[in-house]
């Protein structure tokens, strides 16, 4: 919901910058434009007032030219109608030229207009000693003094020279000054051009900058943002398509998988149903073939269970490592023992070296390494119609004696992998394989066996080719388990110095219950076990209460069965117990509150070993328990051999040295 | 009153308060060089209320005295001295003889605005640049028409600028002047040319003649108002007289042959654009009009023409050594000086207190 509030927020926050972006563009081109438009404006203005001003200085020329047309005419014309005509043509040019004049000398209406073009023309007004405005004046005066004369008459004749005069000013020195004034103007003109020309370069200069301006620092960022937010969607859609058919793959593969795991797992059980079945029909017979091959089975059957369960672990990105002593030899023979026996029947060549020393203990998760054997010679077997399998297991030790590296070399003579595939082949997201597949159940589980090994810190590669077979070796470190293997070898000779240092280790409280305990239980206990060995089993399943009955009943043991948490409690207050097999969930009252309360006060199994029996914790998940007051926990389905060590591990050495698992 | 007691005292006569001072008004029209002087010394004759000066160029006031019309001009002003045609036409309208008075030197400068390249001229480039017809070349003197429109075509060191030339008009004085000594100046270093002068002199003023069209143009009898338009054109050329460069801080004058218009370069004459003054009246004018006396003597006085006097000041170049009134004879163009009264030749010095 806030993802979503926070994508709409910065949608919002983008569609408020584009907006505010295109508003300052467009109102950038504007100004632009309306700067561009008054400049025009102004321009063609001034461009017009200095055509007035020009064609006023015009006028002046002509008109002066006029007069003395008109005023040489009348010395020559004698018809008084014609007379009459040129004389008011006189006046009218008289009074015309005298009107432009005035403007042209600022002292009109109409001049303001044109002030700042006939500004420089004053100069030449105001020349001479008597100032040439003052001249322009006098000579109207006279031409009009002259057109007031009636042609004929004495003051005309009078007035011959005058009219001379006015004649010949008329033609040069009120004509040529007005020339002079029309130069100026058109100079100022041309200037004013070239001013034009270069304010219209700045301006299309201007423009063009501003537009790369309004392009780079408005547009492109604008632009930039689109094709991030495109190429997000482009990588949002590309990811929701994955997405989709990511899980359209996980439920073919769910649905593939129960198709399958209903198949694989009815395999075993089939086997397990059917032998058991066998085994009741030939009571009382040899059964050692039938036996053999439910356990072969059961053990099929868990290590499916196994791949599965840690598939999803680590599918998940949940799987951890139990860090605990296990016999290695133990852990690498069992599987390849029972898995020889299916490829026999198969009827493969199945050649095994293992060169691990016996008794050998190692630190470790021991069910995670027997899944990588199980794994590897298991498929080995399964994709080698014919020929032989060779399993090749060592520990090399390194220098210093205590890390060694565990090598698992699996060569077979089967149908191989195609060159191309290899490289798909560990891996867990390939599409090539399903969910069961990378369980081992149809396939081959190797993306499994690598993410274990590489969890562990080791590593495994392969060489294949296709139609001859191929080669696997896993490498693994491990940490040989060196001060165990000590204090065993000291106990055989010395058992009273072993339950010293041993004691040393524990901390005080129950240091102190093993030496207060010691004296009575101890004879007690060497007595019992010559007689029978007492076992708590607590289990609400009776099922799983009876197997684990049968399994320590063969050891010489009295049990006592508890079918809740309750129960046991109850029992251990009233019997002192060798060892108690406790399962976790339970009805009524569960495992770990059960050994909480038995673990408390001064009751009789307050320091009796408390092992976990259960289904429900993987390895890895034991550090709770030991922490509540376990001792010890085992996976079921529990191994007669399994429950075997356990109890000559725990009942045979004092309860302290758990101390190491707690 | 102290400065008219010594424009008297300068001028040698008194004031007649019972005349009602002259008689008759003065009139003096022509050249627009020295209508200013004739102002500037209207402060040194006795009644300057009846002093009118005309200035329409030399030619008209040597016209307008020599047509013995009433309201004639007592005095015509020249840039130059009066010519043979001239002559005629006073002898046609019944003037026997002129007194002619030399007033001093004048320069015609050659100028432009200060804001414009610099720019040096020779005889020979302005008579390329602005006689209406020139030869196709120094020896091929077959005249074509002048069709030069910037002063690069004339010479090539000079400036990508049109030629464009406000000079006076046909009516003055200092336009003839300019024709003289720089067109014709000119058109001699052009050996075919300078051939011709002598052997057909009328072929040669026809090649000497001021172009018409629009790279010259007349500018009036105004040169203040040549010299200030010069102002706001800044490509064109002015041609005006000397007084007119002195006080105007926007415009120079153009070096011609080298040698710039200086008092010392018009005086000793190296400045080839000098010209002489003078003022032209008849005798009868001059004994009879008061006015017409003092006007001349005025033009002589060391107020006028000493060092820092009124005319020195404008720009009249003066020699200060006082020069004979000439008379001459219409008819003939024979001249002689002056004699006063007394048997001396009328000088400025006889003419005044110094």
């Amino acid at each position: 919901m806030n993802d979503q509030d926070s994508h709409m927020d910065a949608s919002e926050k983008l569609r408020r910058t584009f907006n505010r972006r295109y508003a300052i563009a467009i109102a950038l081109l504007a100004a632009a434009v309306c700067a561009s438009f008054a400049l025009t404006f102004r321009i063609s203005m001034l461009d017009t007032n200095r055509t007035i001003a020009f064609n006023l200085v015009s006028h002046q020329q002509t008109d002066s030219q006029r007069i003395a047309f008109l005023l040489s005419s009348l010395e020559y014309e004698n018809d008084p109608t014609t007379i009459d005509t040129l004389t008011e043509e006189l006046f009218m040019a008289v009074a015309r030229m005298r009107s432009t004049h005035r403007v042209l000398i600022g002292q009109s209406a109409e001049s303001e207009r044109i002030a700042r073009f006939i500004k420089p023309l004053q100069d030449i007004y105001g020349s001479g000693d008597i100032s040439f405005d003052q001249r322009v004046n006098l000579f109207l005066e006279k031409a009009s003094m002259i057109a007031r004369y009636e042609k004929g008459t004495e003051e005309w004749e009078k007035s011959r020279r005058m009219r001379i005069e006015v004649i010949k000013q008329a033609r040069d020195s009120i004509l040529q000054p007005h020339t002079l004034m029309a130069l100026i103007l058109e100079a100022q003109a041309e200037k004013m051009n070239s001013i034009e020309k270069n304010l219209n370069i700045i301006t299309w200069i201007a423009t063009l900058a501003l537009m790369g301006m309004i392009t780079v620092l408005i547009f492109r960022p604008m632009i930039r943002t689109i094709f991030k937010s495109l190429r997000e969607m482009e990588q949002a859609q590309i990811t929701a398509t994955a997405a989709e058919e990511e899980a359209t793959k996980a439920n073919e593969s769910k649905s593939h998988f129960f198709q399958a795991a209903s198949h694989e797992l009815k395999t075993p059980l089939n086997a397990i149903v059917g032998m058991t079945d066998a085994i009741r029909d030939k009571s009382g017979e040899q059964l050692e073939v039938e036996l053999e091959q439910i356990t072969a089975a059961s053990d099929h059957l868990l290590n499916l269970l196994n791949n599965i369960l840690d598939t999803h672990r680590i599918s998940e990105g949940r799987l951890s490592l139990d860090k605990r002593e296990f016999e290695l030899l133990e852990v690498v023979e069992r599987p390849i023992k029972r898995i020889k026996a299916l490829a026999e029947a198969k009827g493969l060549d199945f050649i095994s070296r293992i060169e691990i020393e016996d008794g050998l203990m190692v630190e470790g998760d021991s069910q995670r390494l027997e899944q990588i054997v199980t794994n590897l010679v298991d498929n080995a077997v399964k994709f080698t119609p014919d020929g032989e399998v060779d399993v090749d297991a060592r520990l090399i030790e390194n220098v210093d004696g205590i890390e060694a590296n565990f090598s698992l070399k699996v060569r077979d003579t089967g149908i191989g992998i195609p060159t191309e595939k290899l490289q798909a082949l560990f891996d867990q997201n390939s599409s090539e394989g399903s969910m069961l597949e990378r369980s081992g159940g149809l396939g081959v589980g190797l993306s499994l066996v690598r993410a274990i090994a590489s969890s562990m810190g080791g590593s495994i590669d392969v060489s294949s080719s296709e139609g001859e077979g191929s080669t696997f070796h896993v490498s693994i470190p491990l940490h040989k388990a060196e001060e165990t293997l000590r204090a065993e070898a000291e106990r055989v000779v010395d058992h009273k110095e072993t339950q010293k240092s041993s004691v040393e280790e524990v901390d005080d409280s129950e240091a102190d219950h093993s030496e207060a305990a010691e004296p009575v239980s101890k004879p007690v206990r060497t007595a019992e076990t010559e007689s029978k060995l007492r076992v708590l089993i607590v289990d609400d399943n009776m099922a799983n209460r009876m197997v684990a009955d049968a399994l320590v009943k063969p050891l010489g043991a009295l049990t006592t069965m508890a079918a809740d948490g309750r129960q046991a409690v109850d029992a251990a207050q009233e019997e002192n117990f060798d060892i108690i097999f406790m399962d976790i969930s339970m009805p009524v009252m569960d495992g770990v509150k059960a050994t909480q309360l038995i673990r408390q006060g001064n009751g009789p199994n307050s320091s009796t070993p408390v092992i976990a029996l259960t289904a429900h914790v993987g390895p890895g998940e034991w550090a709770g328990l030991g922490e509540v007051g376990f001792n010890d926990i085992l996976n079921k389905p529990v191994r007669k051999e399994v429950i075997q060590r356990c109890i000559e591990k725990w009942v045979q050495r004092p309860v302290s040295v758990s101390g190491e698992a707690a | 009153m102290i400065w008219f007691a010594l424009i008297s005292a300068v001028l040698g006569t008194a004031p007649d308060p019972a005349m009602g001072i002259y008689k008759e008004p003065v009139t003096v029209e022509g050249s627009s060089t020295i209508s200013p002087y004739v102002r500037a010394l209207s402060t040194l004759i006795r009644d300057e209320s009846r002093l009118n000066v005309i200035q329409d160029g030399t030619s008209s006031g040597i016209a307008s005295l020599c047509s013995g019309l009433e309201g004639a001009p007592q005095i015509a002003s020249a840039s130059r001295k009066i010519n043979p045609r001239e002559l005629e036409r006073c002898h046609e309208s019944g003037i026997s003889r002129l007194y002619e008075k030399f007033i001093g030197y004048d320069g015609i400068v050659i100028a432009q605005t200060k804001s414009a390249p610099e720019m040096e001229l020779s005889a020979k480039d302005i008579y390329y640049a602005l006689s209406h017809q020139h030869p196709r070349s120094d020896t091929d003197c077959v005249l074509v028409r002048n069709t030069t429109v910037s002063w690069e075509e004339v010479r090539e060191d000079l400036p990508d600028r049109e030629i464009k030339v406000i000079g006076p008009p046909r009516s003055s004085g200092t336009r003839d002047v300019f024709v003289k000594k720089a067109l014709e100046s000119g058109a001699r270093s052009v050996s075919c040319l300078a051939t011709l002068e002598k052997t057909n002199p009328v072929f040669f003023e026809k090649a000497t003649q001021l172009r018409q069209d629009n790279h010259w143009i007349d500018g009036g009898e105004h040169d203040e108002a040549i010299a200030k338009t010069l102002h706001y054109v800044h490509d064109a050329v002015g041609i005006f007289g000397y007084a007119y460069l002195l006080g105007n801080d926007k415009i120079e004058a153009i070096k011609l042959d080298g040698v710039g218009p200086t008092a010392e370069t018009i005086l000793d004459g190296s400045y080839q654009l000098s010209r002489r003054l003078y003022l032209y009246t008849t005798p009868e004018s001059y004994q009879e009009n008061d006015g017409v006396q003092d006007v001349v003597r005025a033009f002589g006085s060391f107020a006028a023409v000493g060092p820092g006097g009124i005319l020195t000041s404008l720009g009249l170049v003066t020699d200060q050594h006082g020069d004979p009134m000439i008379q001459i004879d219409t008819a003939t163009g024979e001249m002689e000086p002056v004699v006063s009264h007394d048997g001396r030749s009328v000088t400025k010095h006889d003419s005044s207190s110094h």
